[in-house]
C-alpha cells in the first residue's frame, strides 16, 4: 500500500525552512539584486566558515553535549593567524623578528594549538564528568582572557597577500608549477576557495559520521551513554576525540574568518557558538543527542544565513534581526522537542 | 523480581538523565496541540517582527 503524504507532518518538520523560503521570495520580489550571482556568491562566502564551525559543534550536540567556547576559540585562532601572517614590511607588526611563514604552515600551527584547547575540554567533560555546558562556558572565558592578553586588546591587520588570497581567491587563480589549470573552465574558475574548504570539511564529516567506527560510537553515546559503555564503546576517548576535532574546526574557521575580514581582534567570533548551535538545531541535530546529519547542518546554516541576508536586503534594523534570529532558534528547539515527545 | 529493577519500556529515572533530557522530560505531560500552538505563535511573532522591521526602516 502506498504511504500517504502527511501535509501536517511535512509542515511541522520543515516549518522554519518554509518560512525562510517565503521570506527569500518576498525579498527577491521587493528588492533589486537579491537573486543575482554576486549575492549568491556572498552567501556562500559567509556560509563557509559558519558551516565549518557548525560541523565541529555537531559532534558535541550529538553526544548530548555542547560547546559554548566555539566563538571565542574562533576569535583566538583568528588572532593567532594574524600574529603569524602579518606582512614582513608592516610597520605595526606584533613580532617584528618573526620570519615570513607560509600560510599552510601557519594554519597547521593554529590548528594544533586549538586542538590542545579541545583536548582540555574533552578531558574535563569525559574524566571529571563536568557538564559540557559548564566546562565549555569556563573555557570560553579562559580563551577570551588569553586572547585579550596576547593581543593587548589591540586589533591586528596588515596581512600578507597570500593569506588574504585564501579568502578572496577563486579556483581560477589557482596556480601549480606556473600553470592555472582551472582558468579555462567557466563553471570552476569562479568557485571561491572558501567553498572548497567548506566542501572538504563537509565530505570529511559525512565520511566520519557515516562510514567510521568513531561515527557509530558517537551516535551510540548520544542515544544512550550507559548502554554504549556496556557495549564496549570507549566513551571517554570518543568524547575527547569529538572535542579535539571540534576545536580543530574552530581553528580552521578562525583562520578563514581572519583572512576574510582582513583583520582580527578579541571581538572576532563573538556569538558564533550560538549561531552554530542554532544552525545545527534548525538542521535537525537534536540537542537531546543521538540524531544529526551533515546535510541537515548545511541546510541549517543556509537557512540562518539566508535569514540574515534577507533582513539586510530589506533594510531591517539589526536589533530586529537579533529578535528574528532568537525566534528562529526558539522555533527550532520547540520543533525538536515536539519530535522527541511525538516519538515517546 | 527485585523492587528497584527496571522493567523494559519503563522511562529512565530522572537522576539518570542529563540536564537537556530532564528539560525535555518536563514537557512529557504537555499535549502536543499546545506545543503546536506555541510553535505557531512563535512563527507568527517571527513574521510580525520582520514586518515591523520593514515598516520601521
Amino acid at each position: 500500500m502506498e504511504k500517504k503524504f502527511d501535509v501536517k507532518k511535512f509542515l511541522s518538520n520543515n516549518a522554519i525552512i518554509i518560512l525562510i523560503i517565503l521570506l527569500a521570495l518576498f525579498t527577491g520580489v521587493t528588492t533589486q539584486n537579491f537573486f543575482k550571482m554576486r549575492n549568491f556568491s556572498n552567501l556562500v562566502i559567509n556560509m563557509a566558515p559558519r558551516f565549518i564551525i557548525a560541523c565541529g559543534v555537531s559532534g558535541c550536540l550529538i553526544t548530548k553535549g555542547t560547546d559554548l567556547s566555539a566563538g571565542r576559540q574562533v576569535g583566538l585562532a583568528a588572532c593567532f593567524s594574524a600574529m603569524l601572517l602579518q606582512s614582513v614590511d608592516y610597520a605595526a607588526r606584533m613580532f617584528p623578528d618573526l620570519p615570513d611563514i607560509p600560510w599552510p604552515l601557519a594554519l597547521l600551527g593554529v590548528v594544533v594549538v586549538m586542538g590542545v584547547f579541545g583536548a582540555v575540554n574533552g578531558c574535563v567533560i569525559a574524566f571529571l564528568k563536568v557538564p559540557p555546558f559548564i566546562a565549555t562556558l569556563g573555557m570560553q572565558t579562559i580563551v577570551y582572557g588569553m586572547c585579550s592578553v596576547i593581543t593587548n586588546n589591540q586589533p591586528m591587520g596588515g596581512y600578507k597577500q597570500s593569506y588574504l588570497d585564501v579568502a578572496s581567491g577563486k579556483l581560477g587563480d589557482f596556480k601549480a608549477f606556473g600553470v592555472q589549470p582551472f582558468i579555462a573552465i567557466p563553471i570552476l574558475k569562479d568557485i571561491p576557495y572558501l567553498l572548497i574548504f567548506a566542501l572538504l570539511v563537509g565530505l570529511f564529516f559525512w565520511f566520519l559520521y557515516n562510514k567510521t567506527r568513531h561515527g557509530k560510537y558517537m551516535y551510540a553515546i548520544g542515544g544512550n551513554e550507559n548502554a554504549a559503555q556496556v557495549a564496549g564503546v570507549n566513551v571517554a576517548a570518543t568524547l575527547i576525540r569529538i572535542y579535539i576535532l571540534a576545536s580543530i574546526m574552530y581553528g580552521l574557521a578562525g583562520f578563514l574568518v581572519g583572512a576574510k575580514a582582513g583583520g582580527a581582534s578579541t571581538a572576532t567570533g563573538f556569538g558564533y557558538e550560538l549561531e552554530a548551535i542554532a544552525a545545527c538545531t534548525i538542521g535537525g541535530v537534536s540537542t537531546n543527542g543521538g540524531v544529526g546529519k551533515v546535510s541537515g547542518i548545511l541546510v541549517g546554516v543556509l537557512v540562518f544565513e539566508t535569514l540574515k541576508i534577507c533582513l539586510q536586503f530589506l533594510g531591517v534594523d539589526p536589533a530586529y534581526t537579533y529578535i528574528a534570529q532568537g525566534l528562529v532558534i526558539i522555533i527550532a528547539v520547540a520543533l525538536d522537542l515536539r519530535k522527541y515527545l511525538a516519538k515517546k | 523480581m527485585e523492587q528497584n529493577e527496571k522493567r523494559p519500556g519503563e522511562p529512565a529515572r530522572t537522576d539518570e538523565l542529563t540536564s537537556i533530557e530532564r528539560f525535555y522530560e518536563n514537557f512529557r505531560r504537555v499535549p502536543l496541540k499546545y506545543l503546536d500552538l506555541f510553535i505557531g505563535l512563535c512563527a507568527a511573532a517571527l513574521v510580525a517582527v520582520v514586518a515591523l522591521g520593514i515598516l520601521n526602516r
